[in-house]
Parts: structure tokens; sequence; C-alpha cells
């Protein structure tokens, strides 16, 4: 009758929703309880029942766990192996590992990470072999809503009577469970239970990362947030808005923090620590490499909406001395943060900034050729004083990917990248052109 | 401005104004004494809400699906949306009324009204509108000084303030009813609750919030209690019942002389108007967040069908109703207030199972004199309700 599965025994579906509420009986046929929830494991890609709870009572109402192998028979009801006198009621215990399909999946938000939104679990769509249950989809349809609400056989009917033809009743809005990422947040460690990699939520660009996140809960955005691998973790959070970065700051540990901040480039490193208290912002500088919590640090004497504010100080630059071959190397060892290598810039023994080249320019050089036979020297660049608008004049005018910024004595400081411009002068825009 | 004095000058929408009006006239100053408790109540019953609001960052409707599941929000969603399009015909029965007083027909100020709302919350320029409303809440004012120069005597208010005095029949417990279903909305417990937790509210910041509740709870209140006396010191006087938006605009007169019918009826279209904005975008966002829906302002009608369908059906279906012949209004605002009364105690007990809960709220569950408060409401309004019933079979 039933399809047989590949080792013999037969599989079908069912629903959670129509197991919650099944009448639960020991062997010898005396009632139990109700069943309460699920505990499953996710060791597997498919969570696997592992535990039953039985509810008795409704107000002051007991609860037992049992091991999922003492389940004997499922169809309209579950029946037990064991003696109801062996069972054991007390309090529901929140599993610490596992996930508990009742309070963590059902009804609760869930990550499509297939389609990149956050849905609302109706019910959960259960792959039966023979005793072993396991979730194979989320439903997060109309369809699951009615069945939930028993209205399903009348919905049927009615549609089935105006349109027969809708695509209600054929297409079942189902999600596989491996475009499912669960955010039940452990209470414990403020992290999510399931681990990210199995559900391909490092596949979602990391914009679209942020969006989601903008729809989640405040504990579960610090717990996906947290489970994100470091690297898009920092990209997550380049594009987050202020107050949500200023909320994860919190939620992470120093440690962390400290890690974030290297990641990032370093004029976002610098706004980073401008949304967090000064007592933090040294600890966490204490927690970073020297040289580069120096240049943080001044990076965080410039005022917001200067160059020297604007700037990163990830940048490549190299003696006057040096060759094509030598600059070349420079480069491609030069790992570096920031994304901007296309320019490289010359300096003489004090750092002062004398000319420019562009990777272009050398990879079809002579590696023996001096560095300043290929470079220009009449380079635009700005004080660390100047203004916003003195940078993105010269960057539109010369037609620049990014600008150089100099001291007094002309040693360079750092760069401004076209896309730090573009960040600061589009609310400009956007303020003018819809005006409040 | 925080969510607590936006949603508290929402509460005095035209129900409320209505309603309070209506028991001044009706009772004179003898039901003053039901709002003392009724501050009381609402400050925390909406601190509660706003304190869920920070602890979760969840509205009240995310937080009821997802601890009572499926069946009991659905069924709450349902009363609501029924309790709130209720309210919604109430504020375009406002609009009509402020129509009437200034001459306008029905036929032309409800569709407009319910364009111009629909339009500013769908062109998103609601904000902006925002400021504008509750800075016209300052005509509340109005009543006060109206209230004062009607030359009210201090004794008796100052008497029925301190005294509670219970009559059993019909018409008085279907105003006290109504009184404290207006005062206490079930609308206010969502709104202020999704409003705070998509402020994004850190605990560090709460006792602000505390106070905005606070302020806002008491200022509903003093409103109403004027609006009450100044009926009470004209209407009731004088024996007038009243039947139109007409006789209500009357007890303005002490202060605006034969200018009454205006100060009345731009306080009433203000009123109307600024409820009319809130409570169907509150009522579509509420029953979407709950049903798991794609919701909010931000999204359009392909991505979110559901909640601007739900939208614009309330502000259609709730104008078309008013432009039924022979409506009569102040019944309809009256018997809105009653439903919202009936419902609020099924909304309390669920709030305070989850405010209760200790995986919610961690050390921040309600205390014993809020649980307290709470029960004795609970309480009174389903006894309420079950007195009003029996006296209707008497």
């Amino acid at each position: 009758m039933y399809p047989i599965y590949p080792d013999g025994k037969s599989f079908n579906f069912t629903y959670f929703s129509k197991i919650l509420g099944m009448d639960v009986i020991d062997k010898k046929g005396n009632l139990v309880g109700k069943v309460f929830d699920i505990i499953a494991t996710t060791a597997e890609i498919y969570p696997k029942a592992v535990e039953l709870v039985i509810k008795r009572g409704f107000f002051k109402a007991k609860y037992a766990h049992v091991v999922w192998l003492a389940v004997v028979e499922l169809n309209n009801q579950v029946r037990l192996n064991v003696d109801e006198r062996e069972i054991k009621f007390g309090r529901f215990k929140d599993p610490r590992v596992d996930i508990s399909l009742r309070r963590d999946i059902l009804d609760q938000q869930v990550v499509d990470t297939f389609n990149r939104r956050v849905v609302r679990v109706n019910d959960l769509h259960i792959l039966k072999v023979g005793l072993h249950l396991m979730v194979a989809h989320i439903d997060i349809s109309m369809r699951g809503l009615l069945r939930r609400l028993g209205f399903n056989r009348l919905a049927d009917f009615f549609i089935r009577l105006i349109s027969p033809q809708s695509s209600y009743l054929k297409k079942e809005n189902f999600i596989s469970w491996k475009y499912v990422q669960v955010i039940a947040v452990s209470k414990a460690r403020l992290s999510v239970k399931v681990s990210m990699p199995y559900n391909q939520i490092s596949s979602i660009h990391p914009v679209e990362l942020g969006e989601i996140i903008a729809d989640l809960g405040p504990e579960q955005k610090i717990a996906l947030f947290k489970g994100l691998d470091p690297k898009t973790r920092a990209q997550v959070f380049s594009d987050l808005d202020p107050e949500t970065q200023k909320y994860m700051i919190q939620g992470l540990e120093p440690a962390e923090n400290a890690h974030l901040i290297d990641l990032l480039p370093g004029d976002e490193a610098a706004d980073f620590l401008d949304l967090i208290p000064k007592e933090t912002v040294d600890q966490l500088l204490n927690l970073i490499e020297v040289g580069r919590a120096k240049k943080l640090s001044t990076l965080l004497g410039y005022a917001h909406d200067t160059a020297g504010g604007l700037m990163t100080t990830e940048f490549i630059s190299v003696r006057k001395s040096m060759t094509v071959g030598d600059v070349l190397t420079r480069v491609k060892d030069s790992n570096l943060k920031s994304e901007m290598i296309y320019y490289i810039y010359v300096v003489d023994e004090n750092n002062r900034l004398i000319g420019n080249t562009t990777l272009k320019k050398i990879i079809a050089a002579d590696p023996e050729d001096n560095i300043l036979i290929h470079s220009s020297t009449k380079i635009a660049a700005v004080h660390l004083d100047d203004g916003v608008k003195e940078a993105a004049f010269l960057i539109e005018k010369y037609r620049l990917y990014a600008l150089p910024v100099v001291d007094h004595d002309h040693v360079l400081q750092g760069i401004i990248t076209v896309d730090d411009i573009l960040e600061h002068i589009l609310p400009l825009i956007w303020r003018k052109e819809n005006p409040r | 401005m925080g969510p607590g004095i936006i949603t508290a000058n929402v509460d005095n929408d035209a129900g409320g104004i209505t309603t309070y009006s209506v028991c001044g006239a009706q009772f004179g100053y003898s039901m003053l004494w039901l709002f003392i408790p009724i501050i009381f109540a609402l400050i925390i019953i909406q601190e509660m809400s706003s304190r869920m609001g920070v602890v979760t960052g969840k509205g009240l409707a995310d937080l009821m699906r997802e601890e009572f599941g499926l069946k009991i929000t659905f069924y709450s969603m349902l009363v609501l949306l029924v309790a709130n399009l209720g309210n919604i015909i109430a504020e375009f029965a406002g609009i009509a009324a402020a129509g009437d007083l200034f001459g306008i027909p029905r036929f032309v100020i409800v569709p407009l009204g319910a364009l111009f709302v629909w339009w500013l919350v769908v062109k998103g320029t609601y904000k902006s509108a925002e400021k504008i409303f509750l800075s016209a809440c300052v005509f509340y004012v109005a009543y006060i000084i109206s209230g004062i120069i009607a030359h009210p005597d201090i004794g008796p208010i100052k008497y029925h303030l301190i005294r509670p005095e219970l009559k059993f029949n019909r018409s008085y417990i279907f105003m006290m009813i109504g009184v404290i279903g207006t005062t206490i909305a079930p609308w206010m417990q969502f709104y202020q609750q999704a409003a705070i937790a998509e402020k994004g509210i850190k605990l560090r910041y709460y006792k602000y919030s505390r106070w905005d509740t606070i302020i806002g709870g008491i200022v509903v209140n003093v409103v109403a209690i004027f609006i009450v006396i100044t009926c009470a010191a004209t209407l009731f006087k004088h024996g007038v019942r009243i039947e139109t938006a007409k006789d209500a605009a009357l007890a303005l007169k002490p202060l605006a002389g034969n200018y009454c019918y205006v100060l009345f009826a731009f306080g009433l279209l203000n009123a109307s108007l600024f409820a009319a904005s809130i409570l169907p975008l509150s009522t579509a966002y509420t029953i979407c967040e709950a049903l798991g829906w794609e919701n909010g302002v931000n999204k359009n009608f392909q991505e979110a069908p559901h909640f601007y369908t739900l939208y614009t059906a309330l502000i259609v279906i709730g104008g078309f109703i008013i432009l039924i012949p022979g409506i009569p209004l102040v019944p309809v605002m009256l018997i809105s207030q009653v439903a919202n009364g009936i419902l609020l105690p099924f909304v309390l007990i669920l709030m305070l199972i989850l405010i209760n809960n200790k995986r919610i709220m961690g050390k921040h569950t309600n205390g014993r004199i809020a649980n307290a408060i709470t029960i004795t409401v609970i309480i009174l309004m389903i006894a309420l309700s079950l007195l009003y019933l029996i006296t209707l079979f008497k």
C-alpha cells in the first residue's frame, strides 16, 4: 500500500500538527497523556525525532520526556512499550543541543535561504519511515494555516466549487529543510542551535543577509550574526544601519568584537569605534594588533566629514627606489583588508607622496624598471582637514577610484575611495530630493 | 513624544469623545469616579505592553503566535478585527458628524476622508502628518476651558470623583462598559507594543518610556474628565439628551458661543482622521504579523498583498457602512466602544500569561501589584459584561 523505502520499510508523509495532541497509551493500553512535543536531533541533515514529550493535565500541566525508541506504534495514537508507572512526569525540559519542534520551529520565524527571506512556520511536513520521523519540509502556506485551524476541508470544498483549477488546490507551498535556517536561540549561550553551513546561509549575499537580520527579533539578530563565519560577519556588518550595528556590538564578546574590527576596512573600523563608549574603545584597542590599533586611534581623532575622518589607512605605498618587480611582489603579499589595490603610491624616505601608478600600468612593464619610470608625479591629493566636497570634486574631475590624503608635510596618511564618498554624499542628495 | 503619548491621544478619538459626551449628558457627574481607577489600570496595562515590547523586541501578536500557537492567536485576531472594524466605523462616523456640523454632506466628506487616510499611509507621508495631528490635539484644551467657563459646581464634582456609585440599571452598566472600553481599548496594547518594538528601545532607556506611558495615561483621562464635566454642566443641566453631534457641540457653548460648532467639529475631525489613519494600519499590521504574512508600508502590493488588501478593505468597509442611508451615528460609535470593553478581558488574560513567563521576560516579569490590578480589571470587566447580559433579560 505504502511505497517502500530502500531498506524495506514503508514510508509516508504526515504533519506535525496531526501528531500534536494525539493520545499516548502504554503497553497495557492505559492512557498516559497527550503528545505535546517532539525533540529532534540535528546531527544529520534532516532533524530526526529522538524524544517524545507527553503532557498531562491542563492547569498545572506536567510533562514527561520519553526516548523515541519506546514508541512502537504511531498511527492515530502513539503506543509505547513501557508501563505507565515507569514514566516520570515533571517540568518541560528545554533541550540544550537538540531542537524542540514545537518551541523552536512551529509558529516561529525561520530563514528561507532559498528565497532569502524570513518566514513564519505554519506546519512541519514530516517523513515517516517505519517508526522514524524526520522533518522534510516546512509548510508556510495558507493551506497549512487552514489545516491547523481545522478549516481545510471547508476551504477546499468552496474553492473547488468556485474555481476547480485554482493553484491553491495543487500547489504545495513547502520549503525543503535543506533551505531552512532555524534561529532557535539557546538562552545559555545566546547562539543558534542549528549550525549554519548546512543550510546554505553563507550563500546569501551579505546585503540580503543584512535585510534578513533586520526582519528578526533582537535575540535572533545577534544569534544569527554570531553564527556567521567571521568574514561574512564583517561584510554583513558594513551594510547594517548604525543602530543595528550598535546592537550587534553590545551582543558580542570583546574578543569577537576585536576580531570583527580586524576584518573591517580601516575607515569602517574607525566608524565602529565611534559607536561605542570611550572605555570600551580602549579595551578593544588593547585586543587589536599594535600597528593597526595605532592607525585606528589616529583615524578616530579626525572629524567625521573631513578627509581624515573619511579615509582608510589601508593602501599600497612603495619607496621610489623599488623596481616594478618589487612592487608587484608587494601587491601580491600585501594581504589587504581594503579592496583598493589598483593604485600604488610612491613615497620618498620621509613617506612624502611623490607619485602614483596603477596596477594596469606596471603589470605589462619590465620588472627590472625603476617604479618611477612608470609613475605620474602630477597627482591630485587632499589635505587631512579638507571637506568631503573637495574630495568629491577631485575624484570627479580626475575620474579616480581613490584619492590620496596627505598632511601638512605632504606625508601620505591614507586614501579615500569612491564608495566612501558616495556613502557620504548619497544621504545629502536624498534629503534634497525628499525634503521633510 | 513617544508611543505612549501618541497612543493616548489616538485614544481620545471619535468614539471616545462621543462616549464621554453622552456619559456627561446622560448621567451628569455621577460616573466621574470611574476615571480614577481607569487612570491606574490604563497606565499599568500600557506599561506592561511597552515592557514586553522593550524586553522581547516583538509585537504582542508575534508573541501570542509563538507562545500560544495558531488557534488561540487566530481567534483573538478575528475578534480584534471585528472590534477594530467597529472602531474604524466609529472614526468615519466622527468624520461624518464633523461634516454635518460644517454643512458638508456625508457622501462627500467620508469618501474624501477615506481617500486622504489611505493616501497618507500608502504614499509614506504618514510620519509628517502625525506631527500635525498631534499638535492639533491641543484643541482638547477647548474642553478644559469650556468646562471652567461653564461654572460647574465644584462640590458635586469633588464628591463624585471620590465617591464610587453603582446603579444597577441597563443604561448605566452599558455606559460603564463603554467608558472603560473606549479608554482601555484592546488595539492600544497591540499598537503600543509594536511601536516600541519597532523603535528598538533598549532596556537602559526604558525609564523614559515608562514616563511616556504615565504622562499619556494621565493626559487622556484628564481630557476625558473635562469632556464629561463640560457636558454635564451644560447638557445634563438643561436635560438635553444627545442624539446628534450638534447636541454634543452645544457643550462648548460657554467658551465658543456661537462658534461652538466650529470648534467641536474641528476637534472631532482631527481626532477621527488621526485615529482613522492609525487603526486600519495597526490592525492590518497586527493580523499579518500574527499569521506570518509579509507586511509593512515599505513593501509594495506584490510583496505584501494580504497587508494591503486588509488595510484597504478596512478603510473601504468602515467608510461604506457610514454611507448607508439613515444610519444613526451616535449609537454606532457607542456600540463599538462597548464591543471593545467586552473583548478587553480576553486580551488582558493572554497578556498576563505572557508577561509572567520567565522564559520570555527574564527578570522583568510582573510584580504582584501589577498582577493584582490587572486581574481586578479582568474580573470587573467580565462581571460588568455578565451584569449587562442579565439586565437585558430582566
